[in-house]
């Protein structure tokens, strides 16, 4: 949980930095952390205010850029659609990359319990938002956070909790493919890139894994 | 505009977050699903750091002396012979920032 609260930092720090560089007033800048809690969708909307395009197409993107959000609550059914609607409603709320990442690093399935994902998503949320705070009144002070690559900071932490994940060589195959296909669809600016090079990935893996005749639990 | 644009993206948000973890959408899994669903996490993460790694604002960075290039190798590296989250992190940002300092 620590190491994804990390890479919340500087990710927390650009989006509410950025929400003052595109012209949004200091609560609204706030309201956004608080009510979206979306770190991706935060960054491309306020990309997008600043060339320009209109509230329809910015939804739509939006709509794609979380649709990855689909497959992780298909992945996290099994544990949470039993449960009590006020439990259902802040896990999906709360549901982000990093609660995501957080949840498969557990072993043991018995260790997710609501109060585990309502606390972890709770803990992220409040890291989102101090830290877009401080974005927000750093903007105005530090002129150009670009050159600090606070981006960075996803890829570390992502390719960190990745790699033990890699055990067998038909998620190798899954994780270059998605990899690969990421940069291709990104470079073509094709929206909804990363959920297509995630779902490709992830079924080029069951496909090697089935003609490499390996184990599935 | 700006408040009715965050409603509107914290709705879209959401809908998406919540419309599988509800049970009454009725949702019957093919075994095939299920056995991707397991590799969801690794592909996933993997796709966001793709354009990070790629591109700035659009840009195709250079290649090979591109710090996310070669900070992301290393950061495998590290990755693969530190267990430990937080210090892997710390070390890997570290490189990088290094890295970024000398090219």
């Amino acid at each position: 949980m620590l190491p994804l609260c990390v890479s919340v930092i500087p990710w927390g720090i650009l989006a509410g930095s950025m929400a003052i560089q595109a012209g949004l007033t200091f609560w609204q800048s706030v309201g956004m952390s608080a009510i979206v809690f979306a770190g991706a969708a935060q960054l491309v909307t306020l990309g997008m205010i600043m060339t320009g395009a209109n509230l329809f197409a910015i939804l739509v993107s939006v709509f794609f850029i979380t649709s990855q959000h689909f497959i992780y609550g298909l992945t996290l059914r099994e544990f949470v659609s039993h449960l009590k609607i006020k439990l259902r409603l802040p896990i999906g709320f709360l549901l982000t990359d990093e609660l995501f990442a957080l949840s498969e690093t557990k072993n043991k399935r018995s260790e997710l319990t609501p109060s585990y994902l309502i606390g972890a998503g709770l803990t992220f949320y409040l890291s989102w938002n101090a830290f877009s705070l401080m974005g927000i009144v750093m903007a105005s002070s530090v002129p150009d956070l670009d050159k600090y690559h606070l981006d960075y900071s996803i890829v570390a932490t992502f390719v960190t909790i990745v790699v033990p994940m890699v055990k067998k060589i038909s998620t190798v195959i899954g994780v270059v493919v998605s990899l690969l296909l990421a940069m291709l669809l990104s470079y073509w600016q094709l929206e909804g890139a990363i959920v297509i090079s995630g779902l490709c990935g992830m079924f080029s893996a069951v496909l090697a894994s089935v003609l490499l005749n390996e184990e599935h639990s | 505009m700006s408040w009715i644009l965050i409603l509107a993206l914290a709705t879209t948000v959401f809908f998406n977050r919540y419309i599988f973890l509800e049970p009454n959408v009725p949702l019957k899994i093919p075994q095939i699903i299920n056995r991707a669903l397991k590799y969801s996490a690794p592909c996933l993460m993997t796709a966001i750091c793709g354009p990070i790694i790629l591109m700035e604002h659009g840009v195709v960075r250079d290649f090979p002396q591109n710090p996310y290039f070669l900070g992301t190798l290393i950061s495998v590296i590290v990755a693969f012979y530190i267990k430990n989250i937080v210090n892997a992190v710390l070390l890997s940002m570290a490189i990088f920032y290094t890295i970024n300092y000398l090219i």
